[in-house]
Parts: structure tokens; sequence; C-alpha cells
């Protein structure tokens, strides 16, 4: 029954499926060249571009281009100044790129005939993983074995340690599956639903303007989303870092 | 057609699921992340916050510029306002002092006149004076002369000054 909806033009889920473009293995990995593979590229090039363009023609006095790379720049800037402090700037790169990234393949994933790469887990967990790892270990340099003091907040009576500890364990290891799946879970139900909508056009003719609407109605709060996931992501991303930097809250 | 599908996702399910995808997937996002994270480390950033800080530099410049301007007008001003009084004062003493001096001036020469004008009316007065006095003593001489003249003619004999003048009053 699947197989057969995945041939069918109106299934939501045809457009998350990965195609191998070049087949490429080392060893016994498969690493083909597959679309997800060339929207990753078509999005690092085209922040690539948006940059390289914005700071062609550096001014004091900036042009269009260059006030949207500047903002997104301040915007960032002040995300990590805000949650984390001045000891977060070592961390700007990263936390840009991340932000940059996320928000050009969600926003590119809303193309028709597009791929989303970030409606795939295997990319959103290793960004959550990669961020947890990092957190943690920058957290037992940073502060030893009293980054282990975070599952035991300060202020609570000692017999309640036995219930408290494993609680915050779990909340902490439970982050990255949080982070991963909720950027994930939004791009495939987003463009899920877009998918289904445009179907309707289809099916009901001209009676088709009423999901038509629904449909613009919806590609808006898309972008919103697009930007608000990618932004959603960058905050928490602060917000461990700030924990592994300052654990005592 | 070289567009394969991955197995799983042609079997049905959520391609999200097909675990067959993660290694290509994770791959090409370390290639394409690093690289994104290397451009935006080593030249996107560095030049934003070049051109960032400028800015700020520059604004600062200006304004302390424009506060320093604003320091400069306000002290030229106050010279200006000085000097304006320190004017209007000399221009009151200076008017003050022209017009005590036009006043001594016209006070002085009225003095002179009038002293003028009094000499002259008492040597006008003596002359007067004089001249009525030389008037009488004329009359007195011709009157004396001619009833001398008169007295002779009539009597042939003349009379002596004397004694006419005596008869005069």
């Amino acid at each position: 029954m699947a197989a057969e909806k995945s041939t069918n033009l109106i299934d939501p889920i045809h457009q998350f499926v990965i195609t191998r473009i070049t087949d490429i293995k080392i060893g016994n990995v498969d690493i083909s060249f597959t679309n997800s593979s060339q929207f990753m590229v078509i999005a690092t090039l085209a922040i690539m571009a948006f940059f390289m363009l914005g700071l062609s023609k550096k001014s004091i006095i900036p042009n269009r281009f260059q006030i949207m790379c500047e903002l997104s720049y301040e915007f960032i800037a002040n995300l990590l100044r805000t949650n984390v402090g001045d000891q977060g700037k070592a961390f700007f790169p990263f936390v840009f790129s991340l932000f940059m990234f996320i928000f050009f393949c969600n926003l590119i994933g809303l193309i028709p005939y597009s791929f989303t790469v970030t409606s795939h887990f295997a990319v959103t967990f290793a960004f959550a993983g990669l961020i947890f790892i990092g957190v943690t270990t920058l957290g037992f340099i940073k502060n030893g074995f009293g980054y282990l003091r975070m599952f035991y907040p300060s202020g609570v009576p000692i017999y309640m340690a036995p219930v408290i500890i494993p609680i915050e364990i779990i909340s902490y290891l439970s982050r990255p599956v949080a982070l991963s799946v909720r950027l994930m879970a939004n791009m495939l139900a987003g463009h899920s639903i877009i998918k289904i909508f445009a179907g309707f056009i289809v099916m009901m003719g001209f009676f088709g303007v009423i999901p038509l609407a629904g449909l613009v109605a919806i590609y808006a709060l898309e972008t919103f989303i697009a930007f608000l996931q990618a932004y959603i992501f960058t905050i928490l991303t602060c917000i461990y870092l700030n924990d592994a930097l300052h654990p005592h809250h | 057609m070289s567009v394969k599908s991955f197995a799983a996702s042609e079997g049905g399910g959520l391609p999200q699921m097909d675990i067959s995808s993660y290694s290509s997937q994770i791959f090409w996002l370390i290639v394409t992340f690093g690289i994104l994270y290397i451009f935006m480390w080593k030249i996107a950033i560095p030049q934003l916050r070049t051109t960032v800080e400028e800015r700020k530099d520059k604004i600062s410049n200006d304004l302390s510029d424009a506060e320093q301007l604003k320091i400069e007008a306000q002290s030229i001003l106050e010279e200006y306002e000085a000097k304006i009084t320190s004017s209007n004062i000399e221009a009151i003493s200076i008017f003050n002092n022209t017009k005590s001096d036009i006043d001594k001036k016209i006070d002085l020469s009225k003095k002179e006149t009038d002293e003028k004008i009094k000499k002259l009316i008492e040597e006008s007065q003596q002359a007067i004076e004089n001249k009525e006095k030389n008037a009488v003593n004329d009359i007195r001489e011709k009157t004396i002369e001619t009833t001398q003249s008169i007295v002779e003619k009539f009597i042939d004999k003349k009379i002596n000054e004397e004694d006419i003048r005596k008869h005069l009053i």
C-alpha cells in the first residue's frame, strides 16, 4: 500500500525521500551524494553568496544586502551575549553558522520541488548530538566534577535528592532528543500540510481557490516557522552553553 | 535512470526512519557545515566585526566631535555676547562724553557771547553819554558865540564870554 502511495504525486511524504545522485562508498560506509547532500551544498553556497554580496562593498552607510548581513550578525551576537555572556564569544562562529545553516535549509526547503535537509532526523540529531557532547565536555573541562552538581540544584532538601537527581539526569539526557525532534517534526509536519493542501487544490478543481487561499496563509506561517525553529534551536544551544559555563543557577 | 531511492523508503514508512541513509547524510553534513563554519569563522565574521565596529567608532567619534563643536560654538557665542555688551557700554560712554563736551562748549561760547554783548552795550552807552555831553557843550559854545555876535551887532561892543556864560543856565 505504501509502495503504491510513494509513486502518487499527492503523497505528502514523497518529498522527504532521499535519492542517490552519485554512488560513493568508503569501505562499507555509504556516503553517496544524494538530493539531501545537494541541498546542503546549495544552502552552504547560498549563505556564502549572501555574505559575499553583503560584504563586497563594505561601507559605513550600508546597502540593503549589507544591512541584512549585519542584522543577522547583530541578532545572533545579541542572542549569545544575553544568554551566555562574554565567555560565549569563542562559540560565536559555531552558533552563527548553526543558525544560518538551519535557517537557510528551512527556507530553501519551502521552494517547490526542493528538499528540506532539516526534515531528517539524522541531520537534526547530528547537530543536537554534537551540541550535547560539546556542551557536556565543556562543562566538565570548565567545572571538573563540580559540573555534576547541576543535577542537584542548591536549596533542595537532601531527602528530595533520590527523586530530583534522576529527573534532572533524564531531562539532561533528553535534551538532544527534544532539540532534534522539535526541528525535524516541525519541518516534516509543515511541509506535509503544504503538500496536502496543494493536493486539495488539484482535487477540488475550480473550488480549489479555497485551499489555495489556505495554502498561501500556511506558506506565510511556514516561512515564519522556518525562522522560528532556527531561532529556537540556536537559543537552546546558547542556554545549554550557558549551563556548561555557569552551572550554578 | 541513475536516480535511485534508498531501499527502505521504497519499501514504505517514513524516509526519516531509513537508517541506511544516515551515514551519507551525516557525512555530507560534516563536509558542508565544516566548510560553512570555516567560511564564517575566517571570512564573514571578521569582516562583519570590523565593519560594525568601524561604524560604531565613526558614530561615537562624530558624536564627540559634535559635542566639541557645540562647546566651541557656545564659547564663541559667549565671547560675541561679551563683545557686544562691552561695545554697548563703550558706545554709551562715548555718547555721554561727547554730549558733556558739547554741552561745555555750548556753555562756554554762550558765556563769551554774553560778555561780548554786555561790553558792547556798555561801550555804546558810554559813547552815547559822551556824545550827549559834547552836544550840550557844543550847543552852549555855539549859543555863546551866537549871542556874542548878535550883541556885537546890536551894540557894537564885544561882551565878555564869561558874562554870557553867567546868564546861561
